[in-house]
């Protein structure tokens, strides 16, 4: 099968001189649940906005859907991939149903004019994401949960065959953590390929299928592959510049991750 | 749902109302239905003084209103959206203190100049370069930063706009007493002016400007829930900034450059009609414009009614519009905005 996203050799920088990923070649196949993890600032969220299109790699190809990314117009772009960020502060009051309309925008024209079809579509997008007793409810009402909910189920409205996630998670407690994965895990289909980033490795290594590990000064990947031949103690320690020790969940049997405490220091 | 349809018709009558009123209210109440008459019969010039008024000094002035307040409350929507910041106006961003400088320059270095350029005079020619050059300098502090926060240009405007503010002082300090009374009046902004030609002048700068920003309507929507995620939708967030910013400016430019710095509309009617409407722009702008250029009518009637003589009409939207704003913000609290 094609992949949906094919990303070969992009080097990155925001600012000229300091580059954030060098030469970087990453890959999302429909079916699958891609987790990309690493230390903080090592650039995974940089990775994923490259991957969704929305912002130009320096040198190297992007290709969405068998077509050069720079081909794409933004709306074009937009109809195939769909792309979550890690900071979404919405700052109008807003109905979560017409919230998730929101996510039709690729799809309808200058107008905003929505057809019954859209309706169905955001409809289906609520059911999926078991966010159809929200519909009414104000979405600057919701609780941190619910809300990530509903963005997914805005973003499943473009009605994307990638779907790119930013720290979906990171400001959700454990159980709700569990909640968006399983759901992740269940979005994925034959023709859905879904990448999401996190820094929580457990989590990866227990619902994705395929892991991509960046490291802090590698500038790119450390190792790709699947969970239990990615999360091993080099190559995280590798990745992270700290010891880390992996040994096997109790009750899922899959990779779980601690770290060394630095050595107490004597005062 | 059901109810806020009907509330918004409910605001279109009101304001439909409001227009018509400012046809029939002035220094001299006027009957609409004698000058219907005379216009349906055809009454001769001699005989239609109730016509005479309402074509040749009633109507202007109306239209004129309405398309001033209607660009400012728009400009005010687009700006709000764009820079999603409640506070975010052409007001606020220095573009009306701008313009009065301009006017002020004009008036006490280029005093007897007798310019005319395509129905704009020196004073109001100046007044549109400077809301140009003010909307430039936030335009290029936007682009060249690496990345520059709507806040942070929110208030370089309203530096600019102090700044001016103090040039506007030291041109005072400057100025003749006589000069000093002309620049007075065009500080307190005015839709008295009389005979067709600044409306067809207004008509011809607002309407392309209005519909350019319309058409945006569903790209400030997504604007709402971040630059980002827009982006991620196919929002070129970019080119919206771009044309939010030169067309705006164009826009405002026009208008405050015919009748003088008009405070507040772009404020508060936005906020207003939201709290009707909605957030969503396909309705929200459109009706801004309407109830903006209501806002401007109600303001004119009050101007003329409220005392003998003409109250400059930027005196009476601050005095109108500030205790409604400050009624909305106990009311609302703008707690949706926190985020911004
Ligand atoms: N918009 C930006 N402008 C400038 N530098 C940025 C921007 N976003 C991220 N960076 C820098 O790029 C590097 C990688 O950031 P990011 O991709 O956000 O890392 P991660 O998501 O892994 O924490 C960091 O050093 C960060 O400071
Ligand atoms: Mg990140």
């Amino acid at each position: 099968m094609n992949p949906l996203i094919e990303m070969s050799g992009c080097s990155f920088a925001y600012e000229p001189g300091k580059t954030v990923l060098e030469r970087v070649s990453a890959r999302l196949a429909p079916g699958e649940l891609l987790g990309i993890v690493g230390p903080n600032g090592c650039g995974k969220s940089t990775l994923l906005r490259l991957l969704a299109g929305v912002l130009r790699p320096i040198s190297g190809h992007v290709r969405i859907a068998d077509k050069e990314a720079a081909s794409l117009s933004q709306l074009q772009r937009a109809r195939t991939v769909g792309f979550l960020p890690q900071t979404v502060n919405p700052i109008f009051a807003m109905r979560v149903l017409d919230a998730v309309c929101l996510g039709r925008f690729p799809h309808v024209g200058a107008f905003g004019t929505l057809s019954p079809h859209d309706r169905a579509v955001a409809d289906r997008c609520l059911t999926e994401t078991e966010t159809e007793s929200l519909r009414d409810r104000d979405f600057l009402s919701l609780s941190g949960g619910e809300r990530q909910r509903v963005l997914l189920a805005s973003v499943l409205a473009q009605e994307p065959r990638a779907l790119l996630l930013d720290e979906p998670t990171s400001s959700l407690d454990v159980h709700h953590q569990i909640e968006i994965f399983a759901l992740l895990r269940d979005l994925r289909s034959a023709e859905r390929g879904i990448a999401v980033v996190t820094h929580d490795i457990n989590l990866a290594g227990r619902f994705c299928d395929r892991i991509v590990l960046l490291g802090q000064s590698a500038r790119g990947v450390v190792a790709e592959g699947s969970p239990v031949d990615v999360l091993t103690e080099p190559l995280l320690s590798k990745a992270y510049g700290a010891q880390i020790r992996v040994c096997q969940h109790p009750l899922t049997g899959t990779p779980l991750i601690t770290v060394d405490a630095p050595a107490e220091s004597k005062r | 749902m059901k109810s806020r349809v009907m509330i918004t018709a409910a605001s279109v009558v009101v304001c439909l109302l409001l227009i018509l009123a400012s046809i029939a209210i002035g220094t001299e109440s006027i009957d609409l239905r004698a000058a219907f008459d005379q216009w349906r019969t055809g009454a001769t010039k001699g005989n239609a003084s109730e016509l005479n008024i309402i074509v040749n000094l009633r109507l202007p002035r109306t239209l004129l209103a309405l398309l001033a307040g209607g660009g400012l409350a728009l400009a005010g929507c687009a700006f709000q959206a764009l820079l999603r910041n409640p506070l975010a106006t052409p007001y606020t961003l220095g573009i009306d203190s701008f313009a009065a400088l301009g006017a002020y320059m004009a008036t006490v270095f280029g005093a007897g100049t007798a310019m005319n350029l395509a129905g704009f005079s020196l004073v109001q020619v100046a007044a549109f370069l400077f809301a140009a050059f003010d909307v430039l300098i936030i335009y290029a502090m936007a682009t060249r930063a690496r990345r520059m926060s709507p806040l942070v240009l929110l208030l370089a405007g309203v530096t600019l706009g102090l700044l001016a503010n103090s040039g506007i002082l030291f041109l005072r300090y400057l100025a003749k007493p006589e000069q000093l009374i002309n620049m007075d009046r065009w500080l307190m902004g005015g839709v008295d002016l009389i005979g067709y030609e600044p409306v067809l002048t207004l008509l011809i700068g607002v309407t392309p400007c209005a519909i350019i920003l319309l058409m945006q309507a569903s790209r400030y929507d997504q604007l709402g829930f971040g630059e980002e995620l827009a982006a991620g939708r196919g929002v070129d967030v970019r080119r919206l900034q771009v044309t939010t910013f030169l067309v705006c400016s164009i826009m405002t430019g026009v208008i405050v450059s015919k009748v003088g710095p008009i405070g507040f509309v772009g404020l508060v009617v936005p906020h207003a009609v939201r709290t009707i409407t909605g957030s969503r722009h396909r309705v929200l702008m459109p009706m801004s414009m309407v109830a903006g250029g209501a806002f401007l009518c109600l303001c004119d009637i009050i101007a003329r009614k409220a005392m003998t003589g003409e109250t400059p009409i930027g005196i009476i939207t601050s005095i109108v519009g500030a205790p409604f704003f400050l009624y909305l913000l106990v009311r609302r609290r703008f707690a949706d905005w926190d985020n911004a």
